[in-house]
């Protein structure tokens, strides 16, 4: 359901699973020096209307990763500032960008400057090389 | 022998002849046949003796006037035999058989041959016949009224070949034809060892909308990957301004929504130049644009750009670098093409590759002879990078597009602007006064060139919070 309207959608399986690869390629360890762990996304991606979600988490736990794909660009952007407003009210320090139709929300559970400077490393390898 | 322009006299004969006044007799209007058809034809007709037993003026008319063109065609065509003669011009009509044998002349109607010719029921079928000189079928055409000719790109290409027809005179038949771009294109591919230098008059003439039809012809663009050279491959895809849309699931739900795609060429030098007003003014001035400049493309062209591009100077990390790039420009070619891959990046990558053409090179090239990088920061300036983006945010943030890109570079450049001021940054990123920046870095902080080349390394190290330091 988008806009209130229910819309016939074909929901290409391989372009899922690219983009999904694309996001782990985006946040290799061999180009951020950051290692991260697989965990549950959050919020879930169908809390977001994503069709995909991937979390991550940095192995002391410091920095949480959620990574979702959208159908478009816009519904990607759309979500960058209500879930970085949502994260932000909960005292995190939150870090959203967009590459295409996927959006990074990144979380820094303490106020370090290491954690802020991993955090920021995070996104701005997730944003891709332009 | 009678002249064809005679027979024009005679399309309703018998009005013609009663036109003439006084009773129609036979002798007189053997006479008058005479005049307006020729001697030989009537002589032959008056001397059978079943003709002059008949009384139907108009059927002896019409009889004459067959009997007339087939002297005619008889002596246009004396090689040809009399049943096939009468065949052909039965199968074709007499005038258009007439107007064939003008514009071929007699030796390529002999080359035809009698099977050939009752084959012939339309232009197109002519069109087939390698043998027949494209150009004079071109005119056969025109006799005919049969113009354009259907599929002509498709014969001229047959006779490329075999009649020897060189790029140019391809080229100009086509023009002559109105040959769509789409169709020029495919045959200059297939038929010629043609350069996108020889096809950019053609490309650059056509529409847009022509354009498209070809970048998106997956048939015709696949050919020329395969019989291009991959420089010229890559040089017709923006010449062709090619521009592929992201992959979207729900079209309907993002109908009217602007910023679901990247942008356009054209459309990032309106935002650039209405953002950033006189500050690109010379560059501008100098002729740097965007518009023809970028491509934005699928997975596969993407990739095999950036190898061209890259693999020089990143090497074995080409291919893990490779799904981490959303655009790049041809950086170390003579022509710094900009390619986007259509999925990747956001509304704003146009922007910032596009800041890159309207930059002067001398700061990126400073930077990046003094600190060349290494690993996956080969090739990259991290402080060009700032500021490209710095530039790039002064563009999209207006716009409502939201950019995470650079994060660090971005704020140092941001930094940096604060030191010196905006139009200094200005000054040295787009019309290559670095010097000029240096020397207000120095005046307006108190600081050395010392100083200055510290802060540089600082920021091209991704050393961030040094680098804070200096400014």
């Amino acid at each position: 359901v988008v806009d209130g309207q229910d819309l016939p959608v074909t929901i290409d399986a391989s372009w899922i699973a690219s983009e999904r690869q694309r996001a782990v390629s985006l946040l290799d360890p061999l180009f951020t020096g950051v290692e991260l762990a697989p965990m549950a996304a959050d919020p879930p991606g169908d809390e977001v209307g994503a069709l995909a979600d991937l979390g991550l988490a940095t192995l002391d736990g410091a920095v949480r990763v959620s990574v979702y794909l959208f159908s478009d660009w816009e519904r990607g952007q759309l979500q960058s500032g209500l879930l970085e407003a949502q994260l932000g009210s909960q005292g995190c320090e939150v870090h959203t960008v967009t590459n295409g139709a996927l959006l990074f929300v990144g979380v820094a559970r303490d106020g370090t400057d290491a954690t802020r400077d991993t955090l920021a490393n995070l996104a701005s390898a997730f944003a891709g090389w332009e | 022998v009678p002249q064809p322009g005679r027979r024009g006299t005679t399309q309703t004969p018998i009005a013609d002849l009663v036109s003439l006044g006084g009773p129609v007799s036979l002798a007189t209007t053997v006479q008058r046949l005479q005049r307006a058809y020729g001697n030989q034809a009537v002589q032959r007709l008056v001397a059978a003796p079943r003709m002059l037993q008949r009384d139907d003026l108009s059927t002896f008319v019409a009889s004459l006037a067959e009997a007339s063109d087939m002297a005619m065609l008889g002596v246009m065509l004396p090689r040809l035999d009399a049943a096939t003669r009468t065949e052909v011009a039965k199968q074709l009509g007499v005038s258009r058989f007439k107007d064939l044998i003008f514009s071929l002349g007699e030796d390529t109607v002999m080359q035809i041959g009698r099977d050939g010719l009752l084959a012939l029921s339309s232009i197109e079928d002519l069109a087939r016949l390698t043998i027949v000189p494209i150009g004079k079928t071109l005119d056969v055409a025109r006799r005919w009224k049969a113009l354009p000719i259907p599929n002509f790109a498709d014969h001229l290409g047959a006779a490329v070949g075999p009649q020897g027809i060189d790029f140019p005179t391809a080229m100009r038949l086509c023009n002559e034809e109105r040959v769509s771009l789409k169709e020029r294109l495919r045959l200059a591919i297939q038929r010629f060892p043609v350069t996108v230098d020889q096809l950019r008059p053609h490309i650059d003439s056509a529409p847009q909308v022509e354009r498209e039809a070809v970048s998106n012809d997956s048939a015709l663009m696949g050919l020329a990957k395969s019989n291009l050279s991959q420089d010229e491959y890559l040089a017709l895809l923006p010449a062709l301004r090619t521009y592929k849309p992201a992959t979207t699931i729900i079209k309907e739900a993002t109908a009217g929504s602007k910023w679901i795609s990247h942008m356009r060429g054209d459309e990032a030098d309106v935002y650039i130049r209405a953002q950033l007003g006189g500050l690109v003014k010379d560059a501008v001035r100098a002729g740097r644009k965007v518009e023809g400049e970028v491509s934005v493309v699928d997975d596969a062209d993407f990739e095999v750009a950036f190898r061209r591009q890259w693999t020089p100077i990143l090497g074995a990390s080409t291919t893990a670098t490779l799904p981490r790039v959303n655009a790049f420009v041809d950086v170390s070619l003579p022509k710094r093409h900009i390619w986007v891959h259509k999925d990747r990046g956001n509304a704003g990558t146009v922007v910032h590759e596009g800041m890159h053409k309207y930059a002067d090179p001398t700061l990126r090239n400073e930077l990046m002879r003094k600190y060349p990088g290494a690993g996956p920061d080969a090739g990259i300036s991290q402080l060009d990078e700032g500021i490209t983006e710095y530039f790039t945010r002064e563009v999209t943030n207006p716009l409502g597009i939201v950019r995470g890109n650079y994060a660090e570079p971005f704020k140092i450049a941001a930094a940096l602007a604060g030191a010196v001021g905006k139009t200094v940054l200005a000054s040295a990123y787009f019309d290559g006064q670095f010097d000029g920046l240096k020397a207000v870095y120095m005046s307006a902080k108190g600081k050395t060139m010392t100083d200055w080349e510290s802060f540089a390394k600082a920021a091209e190290g991704k050393q961030w919070s040094t680098a804070r330091t200096y400014l």
